[in-house]
């Protein structure tokens, strides 16, 4: 099967990059289709804390998207109350078998750490966002205290 | 599965020469001039020992004897099992005249460069096997012809160089042997390794787009370096092993997800979005297996029906492809003459496609208790179809959702739109109906 062979290459090649803003990816060695990682982003105010996120491959991957979902609550104009995302890279129209899963993690990083309003699963964040950075900032923090994981140490 | 074809054949030749005695010798067909004969040579025996037989056998000075294939004389040192003959394949014998000089070759790739765009030494070729029904892979051997005669025995100015000498007639120049052509031009063709009883004449498809990996490039989809390849024709010249375009075809074929362009026809891009990176031979889909390809076929012969203003009949049971040269809406079944919304598939109406009901039923005849029960059937799935689906607002084309968010793409016309509106994608839907 193309895609345990794929992922397994895949996750070997993303452990030994060791990036920092994705760590602790576990894989149930029964399914390799399903991973689940730690997001650590460096942007205010997300950089208070770290998330939980599941990455689910289907079984024609790579020929079909991999579907990420936030496990961890987050205040986020582009993540929903479900932890569902919607990231271009990894859209049916936009997806390409060559893409590998550490683009879809950096893009998904890249969203979380500069939110794209403009695109916005959660009109209303997206709307605070825009109009009263100050409030959007102070209520993400408190959020992300509250709800977040723990960063790893170093 | 694809290269398993590949190691199960070479296990299995590799076990034929070194022990059995089956594979020991390999039966040859020489033709010279009209007269045709089949030698039984073991595989060691070497060209000059055949040029002595053949000598004898047609009383013919020795040195006016050469042994001829794929347009080149071949070398008195090479073995039967050198020259890349094949089971009951045909070498040709010529007379030279004795003033004549005519350079011996040590086999039909010699001459052949190694760079990426030349053929490979094992050109593949698709050949649907007789065994089990299956389309396969092959290897193919190169072999050439006279464009007058159709006769093997031609000699060609030098081996082919790249795809384009092979493939275009008269690149290459040489000359007929035979004393009544004049004008001719040597034609390349393949031939599948393995022996197709019934064939009209032994030619396979080249699948130009597969080669041998040389250059040990990575696969674009698993990263594994294995040969043969898929070198798509983009500037990139990206690589695929068989097995992922075998899975990237499928998956692609059962979304709807080819594309038809007019120099290529139904075919498919470089994975990786390349411009310009079309596989320009159909033949290659064969790689699919036979009813997957027979599936293809359905769709581009649909597709190509569908992007000339043609229609199907929409009455389950008839189906019928037909051109439709009236103005408006209604159309006539030539097959069936079920009459019908053009827009909708719809049995005709009058008024707003959006009231009317999907169903052919008026037009079914229950009389047939089968019939009938067939006609239960229909009409279930009909309402599975009707529940489960709904209609592009671009084309119509009944979608289905397996998941993910409500930002639909349609696979036939590009139009991006709502699941939830049923209506074209807007600022509405972008901020509040993603997931529902």
């Amino acid at each position: 099967m193309a895609a345990t062979k794929r992922l397994t290459r895949e996750l070997e090649e993303l452990r030994k990059s060791a990036l920092k803003s994705f760590r602790d990816i576990v894989v149930d060695e029964s399914n390799i289709l399903n991973w689940h990682g730690l997001l650590v982003p460096d942007n205010p105010p997300y950089n208070k804390g770290a998330f939980r996120i599941e990455i689910a491959f289907p079984a024609e991957y790579p020929f079909k998207p991999p579907k990420v979902t936030f496990k961890t609550k987050i205040y986020h104009p582009n993540v929903d109350e479900k932890g569902q995302v919607c990231l271009p890279i990894i859209s049916a129209e936009n997806w390409k078998p060559a893409t590998k899963t550490d683009q879809v993690v950096n893009s998904l990083v890249a969203l979380i750490n500069d939110p794209e309003p403009e695109h916005p699963l959660r009109a209303d964040l997206a709307e605070e966002y825009t109009k009263d950075k100050k409030k959007f900032f102070k209520n993400a923090e408190e959020f992300t205290k509250k709800h977040s994981e723990k960063r790893p140490c170093d | 599965m694809l290269s398993r074809v590949y190691s199960i054949m070479a296990a299995r030749r590799t076990q034929g020469w070194s022990a059995g005695p089956d594979y020991s010798s390999i039966a040859v067909n020489v033709r010279f001039g009209s007269h045709q004969t089949m030698y039984e040579l073991d595989r060691a025996f070497t060209v000059g020992e055949l040029r002595q037989k053949l000598s004898a056998d047609h009383n013919i000075p020795l040195p006016e004897v050469k042994v001829v294939l794929a347009g080149s004389v071949l070398a008195d040192d090479l073995t039967i099992e050198e020259s890349g003959v094949g089971m009951q394949s045909m070498l040709f014998a010529i007379r030279t005249k004795p003033s004549a000089t005519t350079q011996a070759t040590r086999g039909i790739t010699t001459s052949v460069s190694d760079s990426q765009t030349a053929p490979a030494a094992v050109p593949a070729t698709t050949s649907n096997t007789t065994a089990g029904g299956s389309c396969e892979v092959r290897p193919g051997r190169l072999r050439v012809k006279c464009s007058v005669c159709g006769d093997g025995a031609v000699l060609v100015e030098r081996g082919p160089g790249s795809w384009a000498d092979v493939l275009t007639p008269g690149r290459v120049t040489g000359k007929c042997q035979s004393l009544h052509c004049e004008d001719c031009k040597p034609v390349f063709y393949f031939k599948c390794v393995e022996d197709h009883q019934g064939s009209v004449d032994g030619t396979a498809v080249a699948l130009y787009h597969i080669r041998p990996n040389r250059r040990c490039v990575e696969c674009i989809t698993c990263a594994d370096v294995l040969s043969p390849v898929v070198v798509f024709p983009c500037q990139a010249s990206h690589v695929m092993c068989l097995h992922c375009f075998m899975e990237y075809c499928k998956v692609r074929l059962h979304e709807r997800g080819f594309v038809q362009r007019e120099q290529y026809g139904y075919t498919l891009p470089c994975p990786a979005g390349c411009a310009d990176s079309y596989i320009q031979e159909q033949h290659h889909f064969c790689i699919m297996g036979c009813t997957e390809y027979e599936r293809y076929k359905d769709f581009a012969a649909e597709e190509c029906l569908l992007a000339a203003g043609g229609v199907y009949c929409p009455r389950s049971g008839c189906g019928q492809p037909f051109m439709v040269d009236t103005p408006g809406p209604r159309v006539v079944c030539p097959q069936c003459h079920f009459v019908f919304c053009r827009n909708c598939q719809g049995a005709v109406h009058e008024g707003d496609c959006s009231f009317q009901t999907r169903s052919s039923e008026s037009s079914q005849d229950f009389s047939d208790p089968e019939r009938a029960e067939r006609a239960q059937w229909e009409r279930q799935t009909a309402q599975t179809i009707e529940v489960t689906t709904k209609g592009c607002p671009g084309c119509g084309t009944r979608t289905e959702r397996d998941g993910g968010c409500m930002h639909m793409v349609c696979f036939r016309c590009g139009e991006e739109w709502c699941w939830l509106c049923v209506k074209a994608w807007d600022r509405v839907c972008q901020s509040s109906h993603w997931f529902g």
